[in-house]
């Protein structure tokens, strides 16, 4: 208990000190994982929307791709980045392994499938109807998604969030493409894991609750920002 | 003559494999106010999503204001405006609601202010105009879409069941200014309901439609009195729906009713007939030992019910095993007691066979 309480002061005192190494980390963090959500709400949404606004044939199989998909284990999919980005790869001669965008890369395959399934049923969860009477008032195709997209915020947001906080917090996938390099590819989590294995338990400790406070900080941004919009909605 | 506002020829939609919509021929002429009327699945709101350009027709052709309607499906489809049953508003004020069709149109804010605030008053509901969209009552809420369908003036309104679930008191009132703005407006609106009396209230031609295809279309009140198939008899609200054989006789046609009750029919009988309906205001109460009436049916039975009504009472009469429903007048019907035995007629032109 005590080693919690030091690591929780330690990581305080990490943050309020302003070391450069802890900030160069958690702003590489939040840069790609931020990158990557990005990546994902371009890619998830519109397919989630898509996927909820259409019937055909193989619905249902692509469905579960996307609900299997939103279960993915890090590890795996930074195992399948690797052997693509690998020197002797498909994709070995942009030369990205061990680079930032590499984690990017990693981190995008797994969020997008989490926003593009929670998404669907954001949408799916509208009355249906709501397309026809916007079609019918007059709207465009695009001004109809986008009326659509506005009135499922609330569950597009939880979706975003979601997928924030399922790259922020993995460490298996940004490991083997990015390699925990200092000063380049060195994110939170990969820093604790690092540190753990150096016996340096204050440290991991400092980092993961740097790690937590970050989430709850983005997370607690976009809340605020939910609510707001949701008391503005009455 | 009038110009066509719609005009179906040989549409027919499918859902799945299948067939929703089979329309050999219909028009619409301009300002015209027609009534939709069928139970359920029955095609109804399928015709007017089609209309709508809502859904897609498999074979066929569409025209609307007498243009082909695949030309250009999205300036179709803003001179009309659907009102559906459920509000379906989004989040926000009346005012911003109502606003959404001017501004899909992309008409300047100070435009949309001036013409939200005088659909809003047309509708009575300009003390609405910033509340929530969201918490109105039912007849608030109805009004407010109305108001909303009716901001972009529309030529064509098309209406599904938006009334259903008001109290019969709002659903009048709201018929009535309806009408009134049609009228004004000279609009053409096509009602989809299943409630005969909104139909009556709303419009002089009714089209009647089941299994997706329209089986009857007229007045109102042939409708009413001559339905062309059981489910239509139970929507108009039929007296009388009685399960019967046809006999061919010697001297024609004869009706077996339930019981052992046979009716002579003079007219041509489609044999193939299961039920026989009686409109209850058919009947005439009759003096003992007066003579009868040619082409004129009596009967005795028993008093079993008398309901109280404005105009005409509803009495249920007992006879041989049936329960016939006959509407009488007040003043006849307050002369009447429980377990009576009564004499009344009807004349047999008055059946009608389905």
């Amino acid at each position: 208990m005590d080693s919690i309480w030091q690591g929780f002061c330690e990581a305080v005192r990490l943050l309020a000190a302003g070391d450069p190494e802890v900030y160069e980390v958690v702003l590489l963090s939040l840069k790609v994982s931020g990158l990557a959500t990005a990546i994902s709400v371009i890619l998830g949404i519109p397919f989630g929307l898509w996927l909820a606004l259409n019937e055909f044939r193989g619905k249902q199989l692509i469905l579960s791709f996307v609900n299997f998909g939103m279960g993915l284990p890090p590890v795996v999919v930074g195992l399948f980045v690797s052997l693509l980005l690998w020197r002797y790869g498909p994709l070995g001669m942009l030369g990205l392994m061990y680079t930032p965008t590499a984690i990017v890369i990693a981190q995008a395959v797994i969020a997008s499938p989490i926003i593009a399934g929670l998404s669907f049923a954001a949408i799916g969860s509208l009355e249906p109807k709501l397309r026809l009477q916007f079609l019918s008032l007059g709207a465009t195709g695009l001004q109809t998604n986008w009326l659509l997209i506005k009135e499922a915020r609330l569950g597009l947001m939880a979706a975003v969030m979601a997928g924030f906080g399922g790259v922020v917090s993995e460490v298996g996938a940004s490991m083997m493409v990015g390699g925990n390099i200092r000063g380049e590819t060195r994110v939170l989590t990969t820093a604790t894991v690092m540190e753990v294995g150096k016996g340096n338990y204050e440290m991991a400790l400092a980092l993961s609750f740097v790690l937590l406070i970050v989430a709850y900080g983005v997370v607690a941004i976009l809340t605020y920002s939910q609510n707001g919009r949701r008391q503005d909605a009455g | 003559m009038k110009a066509a506002v719609i005009d179906m020829q040989d549409i027919k939609s499918y859902r799945g494999q299948k067939l929703v919509l089979d329309i050999p021929a219909l028009q619409f002429t301009a300002g015209e106010l027609i009534s939709v009327i069928g139970p359920n699945g029955a095609g109804k709101s399928t015709l007017l999503q089609v209309v709508n350009l809502l859904l897609p027709y498999k074979t066929g052709r569409l025209q609307l204001f007498g243009e082909e309607a695949g030309a250009d499906p999205l300036s179709l489809r803003r001179r009309c405006a659907m009102v559906f049953q459920d509000s379906l508003f989004v989040k926000g004020t009346v005012f911003a609601n109502v606003a959404l069709p001017l501004q899909m149109r992309n008409m300047p804010a100070s435009m949309v202010t001036e013409r939200v605030m005088a659909v809003l008053e047309m509708f009575h509901c300009t003390h609405l105009a910033n509340r929530q969209a969201l918490r109105l009552s039912g007849g608030e809420a109805k009004r407010v879409c109305l108001a909303r369908a009716l901001a972009c003036e529309p030529e064509l309104l098309l209406l599904d069941e938006p009334f259903a679930a008001l109290d019969p008191a709002t659903r009048k009132n709201l018929l009535i200014e309806l009408r009134q703005v049609a009228e004004t407006k000279k609009m053409t609106v096509v009602f989809v309901s299943h409630n005969l009396n909104d139909v009556l209230q709303f419009t002089e031609r009714v089209i009647v439609m089941e299994n997706g295809a329209v089986v009857q279309a007229g007045h109102p009140g042939d409708v009413i009195r001559r339905p062309s198939s059981r489910a239509i008899a139970e929507l108009a609200g039929m007296d009388n729906i009685l399960p019967c054989q046809l006999e061919q006789t010697s001297s024609g046609t004869q009706i077996l009713l339930h019981g052992g009750v046979a009716v002579p029919y003079p007219a041509k009988a489609p044999l193939q007939a299961k039920y026989c309906c009686l409109p209850g205001d058919v009947f005439q109460l009759e003096e003992p030992n007066q003579p009868e009436q040619p082409d004129q049916i009596h009967w005795v039975g028993t008093v079993r019910q008398i309901i109280p009504g404005i105009g005409v009472y509803q009495v249920v009469v007992e006879m041989d095993g049936l329960a016939l429903n006959l509407r009488l007048a007040r003043e006849q019907a307050t002369d009447l007691n429980i377990a009576q035995e009564i004499l009344f007629s009807f004349a047999t032109e008055e059946i009608h066979l389905i």
